[in-house]
């Protein structure tokens, strides 16, 4: 007797305001998905999706197809979610027509934003956890998307990868983020997900008040200097993704958000006295 | 094989320039370079001779050594010279008269390119030896700069059945060589399948082209086993720079990952750095980053005007691409390798090889879009490869080709003909970026630009004030300039109504410092900015 066909069921999310649609038969990965999405995306409210994938469980293999086309075949799925994660958020780019993208981690408080522009290896994704323990709440780590007209930021969220976890930053997330292992053999990668506490919804923007520019120095002492607006304008263009959409309004765009921001540099020996730092330097300021 | 020259044929030829000649020694695989004078004194058999190598296997800069006049040099030199080159000999064979091929010395007979390469490699030029297969349109990574826009896949694209047909077909016709690229040739279904199949059809050589960022176990193992090559780009050492290329974040690190992997396996990857505006000054810290990693075949290519290549904010001007120092060398050592081994593809590109795109469209070259030369399966490949466009194209030398037709380099140089065609529209045109001028015998391309009596900056800038700092972006090539109050100042009266003196006039009546200095100052920051291709040409 044949077995039954398993049933397909429909996903529709929305990143960066952009409707996507997932079809799937593989229903651990439907769970997994949907608790992944649950704190990283909103729903799509019925809006035809831009881009559609299909995650399909097959006799041997597990597929995935965006539009109808195989983009990745696997035997096993141990790292299915978070590489379609990634998948969603490569399928972004193309589309985004509103929004300045940026190499940037970004956390919020009170509705205000902390951008955290810097090099790979520069302690952005570090940054952006430590001070999710200190109240912020998690908007990226890795690209930030700035709105053209308002120079607003909005949560561009996905599982964060982490090579090697380190057990002090580890215990420091717990709270507020769930850690997953890939399940294959010697892989040494872990993403973990913000859960519902550590995020904000994802249509929301929030005002940029201050840019760090971070700078990880081993056994250093933290230091936060301020540094003139045009500094930070020129190395915000350079992180800046898809400044070849905004040819004539990119610099506009980026010097309108430096000049209402305050902008420092941040060397970083310490993870936890930097987060404090920064924390008493934006209440102050605040107040 | 260099075995396989006769030696009382010679080995070696001289090619005269318009004003340098050359010297080919064939056994070597060298090239040298060498003034009239010298020249004249070889022709005529005379004892005054004098040379280094100019583009030799090592060889990655010119250099040539030119005698000024025969008394000059000195015995112990030409002692050396004679037992390096054992020059005498041979040009006893084959010494060269008139600018143009070869001819036979003392002789009258034309010796042309195609009787040397003939009688050299006792093989047909018209041969098949190299196919691409461009297994998918689809790719996981969105390059700036990808010659196949590779991204989505084409409705259309060739079925498994159709890419095996093309690879029986192939080797039937007598191709040694197989590459399966793409778009991602990891995102096609059939990848490992297809390996296999190359493999039973007995490719010499089978090649995978990938951004290796997903290498499962199961393919790397398949690979191993199969002895198959895999060549990858990167672009930079520095992984935001590589990530905005491919402007797909984590990419580099995926394609670092690929690499530990690939080398894991043992399997030989051959690694190429594009170069664009963006990574051109990384270069040479890529190089030793790789080979940190522990790859030993490291090249660079640079961007073709093709598919999202077209763009100009990715691809190096001219200019710049001539005073590169990487490309610096105007005869390449795959040449005269060519010259010397039956790879005569090496010479000039696009003889013996096709490229079958993923909808089955054929053209002469990965980098030739816009010419296509049939279609699979309505043409079976031998139609394809026999039709009139294919064989002229795989005919074409140098000894055609504008100003390379006079130059005594041509037969150890390479000439991408996709580079010439696409950015001049000329088929029999010069590689836009070789620097070397046979008719003053001198390099271009390295002087500085006149600067304007009255320096203007470029009206396309776009600039914004912040703080009494400047800020520029140049929207030609996604550079950015910060510039100080200082010389934010000098940059808002280069208007072109002002002399850097007057410009220096201004600055002291608002700064009030030394005179002196401020003019010094003036002058080397309009000769930044007009370095910085800032200003409105002369």
């Amino acid at each position: 007797m044949k077995a039954a066909t398993p049933a397909l069921s429909t996903l529709n999310i929305k990143v960066l305001s952009l409707p996507i649609e997932i079809t799937t038969n593989h229903e651990s990965f439907r769970r997994e998905f949907c608790e992944l999405t649950s704190a990283l995306a909103t729903p799509a409210n019925g809006e035809p999706p831009v881009v559609r994938f299909q995650v399909m469980k097959k006799k041997r293999c597990l597929q995935i197809e965006q539009e109808g086309r195989i983009i990745y075949r696997l035997t096993r799925d141990y790292h299915l979610c978070p590489f379609l994660m990634d998948e969603i958020r490569a399928s972004c780019y193309g589309h985004v027509k509103d929004y300045l993208l940026v190499h940037a981690g970004a956390v919020v408080k009170n509705g205000r934003a902390i951008l955290l522009p810097g090099k790979s290896e520069s302690g952005k994704t570090t940054l952006t956890l430590g001070l999710t323990n200190h109240g912020y709440k998690y908007l990226t780590d890795e690209v930030s998307a700035i709105h053209h007209e308002t120079t607003e930021v909005v949560p561009f969220q996905r599982p964060i990868y982490v090579w090697r976890w380190s057990r002090p930053l580890r215990q420091e997330v717990s709270k507020s983020f769930k850690t997953y292992r890939y399940r294959g053999e010697g892989q040494r990668w872990q993403y973990i997900v913000p859960q519902d506490g550590a995020v904000i919804p994802g249509d929301a923007r929030c005002k940029v008040d201050w840019i760090i520019f971070p700078k990880y120095v081993p056994k250093s002492k933290v230091v936060l200097k301020p540094i003139g607006g045009a500094r930070a304008a020129v190395a915000l263009l350079q992180r800046c993704w898809n400044a070849q959409l905004f040819p004539d309004r990119g610099l506009k765009i980026l010097t309108g958000l430096v000049r209402r921001a305050r902008c420092y540099t941040l060397e970083m020996g310490d993870l936890e006295e930097a987060c404090k730092l920064i924390e008493s330097t934006c209440r102050g300021e605040s107040a | 094989m260099v075995n396989e020259i006769d030696p009382a044929k010679g080995h070696i030829f001289l090619v005269r320039g318009p004003v340098n000649s050359a010297l080919y020694d064939l056994k070597k695989r060298e090239i040298y370079s060498v003034n009239p004078l010298v020249a004249s004194a070889l022709g005529d058999g005379a004892e005054g001779v004098q040379s280094m190598p100019l583009a030799g296997l090592q060889v990655d800069s010119f250099r040539s050594l030119q005698a000024s006049k025969p008394s000059s040099i000195s015995g112990e030199a030409l002692q050396v010279l004679r037992s390096y080159l054992a020059i005498h000999p041979a040009l006893g064979q084959y010494a060269v008269t008139g600018g143009k091929g070869f001819r036979e010395g003392g002789g009258s007979s034309p010796f042309s390119y195609q009787k040397v390469i003939g009688e050299y490699c006792n093989t047909s030029l018209r041969r098949l030896n190299c196919i691409w297969l461009e297994l998918t349109q689809s790719c996981n990574l969105s390059c700036a700069h990808c010659y196949a826009e590779a991204g989505m896949s084409r409705p259309k694209e060739l079925s498994l059945g159709q890419w095996k047909e093309i690879l029986e077909e192939g080797a039937q016709l007598g191709a040694k060589e197989v590459q399966l690229t793409g778009g991602e040739p990891t995102l096609c279904p059939w990848l490992t399948e297809l390996v296999e199949h190359a493999k039973s059809c007995q490719y010499r050589e089978i090649e995978v082209f990938t951004n290796a960022t997903r290498l499962e176990e199961g393919l790397l193992r398949k690979l191993a086993t199969l002895g198959v090559k895999v060549a990858l780009s990167i672009y930079s050492y520095d992984p935001e720079t590589h990530d905005g290329i491919t402007r797909s974040p984590g990419s580099f690190g995926r394609t670092v990952e690929g690499i530990k992997s690939l080398l894991d396996y043992q399997i030989p990857v051959r690694a190429n750095v594009t170069l664009m505006k963006e990574n051109l000054s990384h270069f040479k810290d890529t190089r030793e980053f790789l080979k940190g990693l522990g790859l030993k075949e490291i090249g660079y290519d640079y961007v073709r005007p093709t598919g999202r290549g077209r763009a100009e904010s990715t691809r190096l001007d001219v200019d710049v691409a001539k005073k590169a120092p990487v490309l610096y060398m105007p005869s390449s050592p795959e040449g005269i390798r060519g010259f010397c081994e039956d790879k005569s593809a090496w010479i000039t590109c696009w003889r013996g090889e096709i490229l079958i795109a993923s909808d089955g469209a054929a053209y002469p070259c990965i980098f030739t879009r816009k010419m296509p030369v049939g279609k699979f399966p309505e043409m079976r490949l031998e139609e394809i490869i026999q039709g009139q466009t294919v064989q002229r194209l795989w005919q074409i030398t140098l000894d055609e080709v504008e100003t390379c037709k006079d130059c005594e380099l041509r037969y150890g140089c390479f000439n991408c003909s996709a580079l010439a065609l696409t950015t001049t529209g000329k088929l029999l045109a010069k590689n836009p970026h070789c620097q070397y001028n046979p008719y003053t015998g001198l390099m271009e391309g390295h002087g500085e630009k006149g600067m304007k009596e009255r320096p203007k900056t470029r009206i396309d800038l776009i600039n914004e004030t912040v703080e009494d700092e400047v800020v520029i972006y140049d929207p030609k090539n996604h550079n950015v300039h910060h510039l100080n109050p200082m010389a934010g100042i000098i940059w808002e009266l280069l208007d072109g109504n002002h002399t850097p003196k007057e410009i220096a006039e201004e600055v002291i009546s608002v700064l009030e410092t030394d005179p002196v200095q401020v003019e010094r100052d003036v002058t080397k920051t309009i000769e930044e900015f007009q370095r910085k291709g800032l200003l409105e040409e002369a």
